[in-house]
């Protein structure tokens, strides 16, 4: 009994000392991240938009979210969603761009990870992000008509809808492939 | 774009921040009083004097109008159509449309929209961030570590100006070949291409005790501010008065 006290304060010893490490690399690792989501956005100049309409963009930032969903816990995913909003509109001096993007990409990480989290038996990653870019772009186009108190604005949603299913399932499947390759090279065990 | 953030210098008017925070959130709710044409004429003029004092420049103006077109003009303009070729081909209710009210919305919509903006172009980012501090401290009593996360946004632009360059010459170049290169089918495209990811974020974690660092020296004393009054501000309130008494 003694013994086995003594391992299981040894094992929990090693799970708290684990949790520390991982506490304080957190911040750290979630700065990177959103620079990294950031910069990966920058590659949508040399991608071609298979959609070619206005506003329309692939939201390669997504796939950081969905690694983001797949490796850390949910405030990590939104700490990482609204400093990214708040960093972009800082930078590119549209502050007032962030209701939109703040709403859109809040409400599409919270989808992406309910689905990730209880419902991954029946959706894919690539099923996943295509969920993920419809609510962003419904949430932008909520947040528009909102602002503007005209519904008319809705009748656009069908064509945003379409590119959603379009970029979702791109930036799905290279979110995909991304996290096949960083949980085969062992990326995040080796750092948390 | 995210090369080092350019301010404007306030080359003809230099105001204090928090006076200026206050000043913006009382034009962008004064907009919300202006009613007619005449109003938002003296509006107009009013934000392009300041535009002036304050040292902006065109390409904000454009860069603005852009954003304002593709979030808020474009998908009203294109519902607008959808909705009318639909009350053409199909039958049913009728759909009420307001277009000088919604004209009037779409310029206060607009005034509201380039105040923040004129804000954030004209205000230096550690000011900015000195004032998001105030704004947020309630927060902190929450248990929010306000402090904390407003230097994680500070780290991630210094780390967005260290490494962006070296992203544009290595990943970006890479996914470029591998975009050009008309031997690989689409999904090779996606394999190489989520290769190159996995391989970037393993490299960018590298650095994840060193920022860990920066993180940990962060204290709430850096963020202080400290109200200025000089001409310039008692002007500038003043301005503000005046315009108040013409639209109201």
């Amino acid at each position: 009994m003694v013994q086995f006290v003594a391992y299981y304060r040894f094992l929990n010893r090693g799970i708290v000392k684990r949790i520390r490490v991982m506490n304080k690399k957190k911040d750290a690792i979630i700065i990177i991240l959103i620079c990294n989501a950031i910069l990966i956005s920058l590659l949508e100049l040399i991608i071609p938009v298979p959609i070619p309409v206005p506003g329309v963009k692939l939201g390669l930032a997504s796939i950081i979210t969905i690694i983001a969903i797949a490796f850390l816990d949910f405030k990590d995913v939104m700490t990482i969603v609204i400093l990214r909003c708040l960093v972009v509109a800082i930078l590119s001096k549209g502050i007032t761009v962030l209701p939109f993007s703040l709403t859109g990409g809040v409400l599409s990480a919270t989808a992406m990870w309910l689905l990730y989290r209880k419902l991954a038996r029946w959706f894919s990653i690539k099923g996943i992000s295509v969920v993920g870019a419809i609510v962003h772009n419904t949430a932008q186009l909520g947040v528009a008509s909102l602002i503007l108190g005209e519904s008319v604005i809705f009748y656009y949603i069908p064509i945003l809808l379409i590119s959603a299913v379009v970029t979702g399932l791109i930036t799905g499947t290279i979110g995909e492939l991304t996290i096949g390759e960083i949980q085969k090279r062992g990326i995040f065990k080796e750092i948390i | 774009m995210y090369e080092k953030p350019a301010v404007s210098e306030n080359r003809y008017v230099k105001l204090d921040a928090g006076i200026k925070t206050v000043l913006t959130i009382l034009l962008a709710v004064a907009v919300g009083f202006c009613d007619n044409r005449l109003e938002l004429v003296y509006f107009s003029i009013y934000l392009a004097v300041i535009t002036v004092l304050l040292g902006s420049d065109l390409r904000f103006i454009l860069k603005n109008l852009t954003a304002y077109g593709i979030f808020i003009l474009f998908p009203y303009l294109c519902g607008l159509l959808l909705s009318m070729l639909l009350q053409q081909f199909l039958p049913g209710p009728t759909y009420a449309y307001h277009f000088a009210a919604t004209i009037i919305r779409l310029i206060k919509i607009f005034f509201i929209w380039y105040i923040c903006s004129l804000y954030f172009f004209t205000t230096p980012l550690q000011v900015i961030m000195e004032i998001f501090y105030i704004i947020l401290f309630p927060l902190s009593y929450l248990g929010l570590p306000t402090a904390k996360y407003l230097s994680m946004v500070m780290l991630v632009m210094n780390q967005l100006t260290s490494s962006a360059g070296q992203f544009k010459q290595d990943i970006m170049e890479q996914v470029r070949i591998i975009i050009k290169n008309d031997s690989l089918g689409f999904t090779e495209k996606l394999k190489a291409l989520s290769n190159i990811l996995a391989v970037f974020i393993a490299n960018s974690l590298q650095h994840s005790d060193e920022i860990q660092e920066q993180v940990d020296l962060t204290r709430a004393s850096d963020y202080h501010y400290k109200l200025r009054i000089s001409p310039n501000e008692i002007l500038a309130v003043l301005s503000f008065v005046i315009l108040s008494i013409f639209i109201a």
